[in-house]
């Protein structure tokens, strides 16, 4: 990986982490340049392989399907799981499997990052107040982009260090790993293949409260599952929006208790 | 708009915001919602960052006033960021309010955004990241699975950025609009439904997602009678219910989630010791050189 690929890959580490504004904020950086399905897109181009980038995006998007921060409370760290696992997978040359267990390796790894950083970034609130008192509008609104220069040691000059040293290893490591522990290897595999069931478990304690409402669910898979594959996730999109609509339609009611978090509140 | 549409025209010297103030507090706070983000104030000094067009606007002649909302919106705030937004709109008409000498003080104010905030973090979780998100990134892998396609990714981004950005627009105004009675509106019926129809969707191409992206199977056979081929166990299941073996861990998980409380971190590891019980012959054999013990590893 040249200087340039791995300055490259952590600036979007940055522009995509949860606290940096520039793409958009939360909706155009951490819930699209962070996604691993997009990462994996950036990574390929990137790295100039977007066919394996993206490969091993959707695999290592699995785990990470449903993330959700309740009260900033991260589960797993996106960022490094995106634009440090990726582009190492890509370059050490692993398969999309393997890259799914070290990307939740790193992601486990980089909560302790995140806790720093938001606990860290209570003295900007606390200056805040100091400018609240003297009724200096502009003072808080510089707070905004002063926050930045933590994130931007965190999520670039950290992820730049990290890529640009362990590229130099990462094939070497994934050709030992292959030739004098072959058994580790093989067991990363099977649970990159099995980590993405996390993810759709936390996508159904979000959506499905009730164990009533694993119907719809079932519904989903058995028309994919029978049908061999002939049927694509987007068939099920396309069936689960017809559903939606009849539900609708003729099925719910406002005086009645149904699915969705809708009344989950907070 | 909540106050003076019923006078028509606003009386001389009554404070007004501009679309273009909303539509100002709305990108910024669409930008910097999180950026100076912690753990003990949260979202709040992007919200005094947003409410900045709209203080300008009614107190920017009252230095007294600034300071006081400054200090009223320095406050702990935290919601979904992006459906949040409803609560920043009826901020704005409360706040137009009080400028043109309605009562409302500092304590009305912030228990109406922390009466709007709770529930729209709950239901922003569940419908953003819980529902359309893994929907659009569905589809997007359902698109480049195998061939590894830029058009999935591309897919993703076009259509979240498209659906977000103006379904976020439209609550900020919608939230101004109706000012003290948005939750009324939102508690209403049509919502309820349209949320719960949502979930259907959501629900749906879970099951398709969950078929289509979790590999678990088992090399185990069964030798019947003397001579025969052994049958791979794995062949019949499909048979019988193709990828059983992913639904029954993804049912396992939500069930530990569910009922019996784990943590993310919780099912992480439960996935790493049933993966890891079940090879664990393969790896004996393997250390030992026991090749007859491989037959028995599960996964």
């Amino acid at each position: 990986m040249a200087w340039w690929q791995a300055a490259l890959l952590a600036l979007f580490c940055y522009l995509g982490a949860l606290t940096t504004p520039w793409a958009l904020g939360t909706s155009g950086g951490w819930y699209t340049i962070t996604r691993p399905l997009v990462a994996g897109l950036i990574s390929g181009i990137v790295l100039g392989d977007v066919k394996t980038g993206v490969l091993i995006g959707i695999a290592v998007q699995g785990p990470f399907i449903a993330l959700i921060t309740p009260g900033g409370a991260v589960p797993s760290d996106l960022s490094f799981a995106s634009y440090l696992a990726i582009p190492l997978a890509m370059v050490g040359g692993a398969t999309p499997a393997l890259a799914v267990s070290l990307a939740v390796a790193l992601g486990a790894i980089g909560v302790a990052a995140w806790q720093l950083l938001s606990v860290g970034n209570a003295a900007w609130a606390h200056v805040g107040d100091r400018f609240a008192d003297e009724g200096d509008l502009n003072g808080i609104i510089r707070i905004n982009y002063l926050a930045q220069f933590p994130t931007f040691v965190l999520r670039f000059i950290l992820p730049f260090i990290v890529l640009l040293a362990g590229a130099t290893f990462a094939q070497d490591f994934v050709k030992f790993l292959s030739n004098q522990v072959p058994w580790l290897v093989q067991y990363l595999t099977i649970l990159g293949g099995a980590l993405p069931a996390v993810g759709i478990a936390i996508l159904l304690l979000q959506i499905a409260p009730s164990a009533s409402l694993l119907v719809w669910f079932l519904i989903g898979w058995v028309v994919v599952v029978y049908s061999n594959g002939h049927i694509p996730i987007v068939g099920a999109a396309v069936i689960g929006a017809l559903l939606a609509v009849l539900y609708y339609m003729y099925f719910s009611r406002a005086d009645t208790q149904t699915p969705a978090g809708a009344v989950q509140g907070g | 708009m909540a106050a003076t549409s019923a006078a028509g025209m606003p009386p001389a010297g009554e404070k007004k915001l501009t679309q273009g103030d909303l539509r100002r507090a709305w990108w910024i706070w669409t930008f910097f919602n999180l950026s100076a983000f912690s753990m003990e104030r949260m979202q709040a000094p992007a919200f005094v960052y947003m409410m900045s067009p709209i203080i300008k606007r009614l107190y920017g002649d009252r230095p007294d006033e600034v300071k006081q909302a400054l200090k009223r919106h320095m406050v702990f705030f935290n919601t979904e960021p992006q459906t949040g937004v409803i609560a920043h709109g009826v901020t704005a008409a409360l706040e137009e309010q009080r400028a043109n000498g309605a009562p409302i003080d500092d304590e009305a104010i912030n228990s109406v955004k922390a009466g709007i905030m709770g529930p729209m973090a709950g239901i922003g979780d569940s419908m953003i990241p819980g529902t359309l998100i893994p929907i659009l990134l569905g589809i997007g892998i359902g698109i480049s699975q195998g061939t590894g396609s830029a058009l999935g990714p591309i897919f993703y981004i076009v259509a979240y950025l498209a659906i977000i950005l103006s379904l976020s627009y439209y609550l900020f105004m919608f939230g101004y609009r109706y000012g003290m009675n948005t939750m009324r509106e939102l508690a209403s019926g049509g919502f309820r439904r349209l949320t719960s129809s949502l979930a259907i969707l959501g629900l749906v191409t879970a099951g398709g997602i969950g078929a289509s992206i979790i590999a678990l199977s088992t090399p185990l056979t069964y030798s019947g009678a003397a001579g025969a081929a052994p049958v791979k166990i794995q062949d019949t299941l499909d048979k019988v219910f193709p990828h059983l073996l992913p639904l029954a861990l993804v049912l396992i998980l939500w069930y530990g989630m569910r009922r019996r409380g784990w943590p993310i971190n919780r099912a992480l590891f439960v996935t790493l010791a049933i993966t890891f019980v079940g090879f664990l012959p393969n790896l004996l054999g393997q250390l030992f050189g026991l090749s007859g013990l491989k037959a028995w590893s599960i996964f």
